[in-house]
């Protein structure tokens, strides 16, 4: 084999993808699970504000943190595409564009999650608002990006639900692993509606993760089978 | 032979080139409009300065818009050219400028709104001028804001073709040294030190540049540019 040139092997790509998989739902862990949901008040525009600007290194930090999760968000669309090409082109390709229209709605959303650091800033500008105004516009952008992030969950759960539906068809992966991952992309899609999604949330959560945790851990312990690869992709002319 | 109804590397180098040409015409906003008109301490002044001078306002709009269009292309043809070294990365890469430029796409929303903000529309007498004056200023900084995220995906994208340009067989691997100077766009990731290193940043195009450049005038090693994508092709890598 001439792997200088074939690019990297298929189980270490398998595995780059597991990590990827990995490092995208523990940076946004960090970010919305602990910077974002500690320091953001529900409905309370003061105690937000104060909190913000209490904890600004944090909030920093969140945002980077925040991209740095698409960026490996990005990684993994393009990995997963590579992987599941053989078990069936076209839709491999459909499902790497609604995941990567997720990430970049989700990554432009970022935007209005610092937007308040200079919302609540000093400049002499702002002086025509009110404290409680700047306030209030502050929290109003943390809603936008929370939206903003929410309609990227729908494009996620499509997403997902055309990954199950690859593995599923794919002979080198169980099957039981897109039957999960189809699942938790259905769950994904309660945000078609948000009052829905308010109320499945934990458990739309909870499978989804427990989906993507079992994909991971096999990627990352067995790859993928890489004799019945080759088969599927030679059948497929790829 | 099928491979000759492609179009050849050199060709496709031109095209960057070309693309990456209309891109630094569009810095004219970012450098000269933008510059000259967004006072960021003053929104009064700042708004005078939008309202004064409209047609130039929205020619830098018009400059940024189709400098991301002529990068879609750019990304579109250096994926090509780079598909030969290693398919997946290509692909990964051309995602990330992808996302960047789209993030810098919608951004250019943020840079219209002063102009509708500011407008003598009788619904936004309800908010008091100064009060507009202030939110146009704010989206212009929201707009920066937003143009600053998509410099963190080009950063990654550049240090991928940094990466493929050194494993390629058809182009000099100082050049890929070089691309990696792009590094220094990750800084947009921490904004306070983005506001700091900003002038000393701007070096770090050099790279990107001098690939472009390369790519254009002297083009890639054609016969090395085929031979590396035929034995890409043969081991399952295949550009299609």
């Amino acid at each position: 084999m001439n792997r200088s040139n074939a690019g990297t092997s298929l189980r270490t790509e398998a595995r780059m993808a597991g990590f990827f998989s990995l490092l995208t739902i523990l940076t946004g862990i960090f970010a919305q699970g602990y910077v974002s949901n500690t320091l953001v008040a529900n409905n309370d525009a003061a105690t937000t504000a104060a909190n913000i600007l209490a904890h600004k290194g944090l909030w920093q930090l969140g945002y980077a943190v925040f991209i740095i999760e698409m960026a490996s968000n990005v990684v993994m669309v393009a990995l997963f595409y590579r992987l599941l090409k053989p078990a069936g082109r076209s839709t491999s390709f459909a499902a790497a564009f609604l995941g990567l229209t997720g990430c970049i709605i989700k990554t432009f959303s970022r935007v209005f999650f610092i937007a308040p650091l200079f919302v609540l800033g000093d400049a002499p500008y702002l002086s025509v608002f009110s404290a409680e105004q700047k306030q209030a516009l502050a929290l109003l952008s943390l809603k936008v990006n929370d939206r903003g992030a929410q309609m990227a969950l729908v494009f996620f759960g499509v997403y997902a639900l055309l990954t199950g539906y690859l593995i599923i068809r794919s002979t080198f992966l169980p099957r039981i692993l897109g039957v999960v991952s189809a699942i938790g992309g259905l769950g994904w899609l309660s945000f078609l509606y948000l009052p829905l999604a308010h109320r499945l949330f934990p458990y739309v959560v909870a499978i989804a993760l427990l989906g993507a945790a079992a994909l991971i851990v096999w990627l990352l312990v067995f790859g993928v089978n890489e004799q019945r690869w080759k088969e599927q992709a030679g059948a497929a002319g790829i | 032979m099928e491979r000759s109804r492609e179009l050849s590397p050199r060709f496709m180098g031109r095209m960057v080139l070309a693309g990456y040409g209309v891109l630094v015409l569009a810095g004219f906003d970012l450098f000269y409009v933008l510059k000259k008109m967004v006072v960021r301490t003053d929104a009064a002044a700042t708004a005078n300065n939008i309202l004064a001078h409209q047609g130039l306002f929205l020619a830098g709009f018009a400059a940024t818009l189709l400098g991301v269009a002529a990068y879609l292309v750019v990304t579109a043809f250096l994926y090509r050219l780079f598909a030969p070294v290693e398919r997946t990365l290509s692909l990964t890469a051309a995602l990330f400028s992808l996302t960047g430029c789209v993030v810098q796409a919608a951004a250019l929303a943020f840079h219209l709104v002063p102009l509708v903000v500011l407008g003598d529309q009788a619904y936004l007498s309800a908010i008091p001028l100064a009060e507009r004056q202030a939110l146009a200023l704010m989206s212009m900084i929201t707009y920066a804001r937003a143009y600053n995220i998509s410099l963190v995906f080009f950063a990654f994208y550049l240090l991928q073709l940094g990466y493929l340009t050194i494993r390629s067989t058809f182009l000099p691997r100082w050049v890929g040294m070089l691309v990696f100077l792009a590094a220094g766009w990750l800084v947009f990731l921490y904004p306070p030190l983005a506001a700091v290193l900003f002038p000393y940043i701007v070096p770090s195009s050099i790279g990107e540049l001098v690939l472009v450049l390369w790519l254009g005038i002297k083009g890639v090693d054609e016969k090395r540019w085929h031979e590396q994508d035929r034995r890409a092709a043969a081991s399952g890598a295949a550009a299609s």
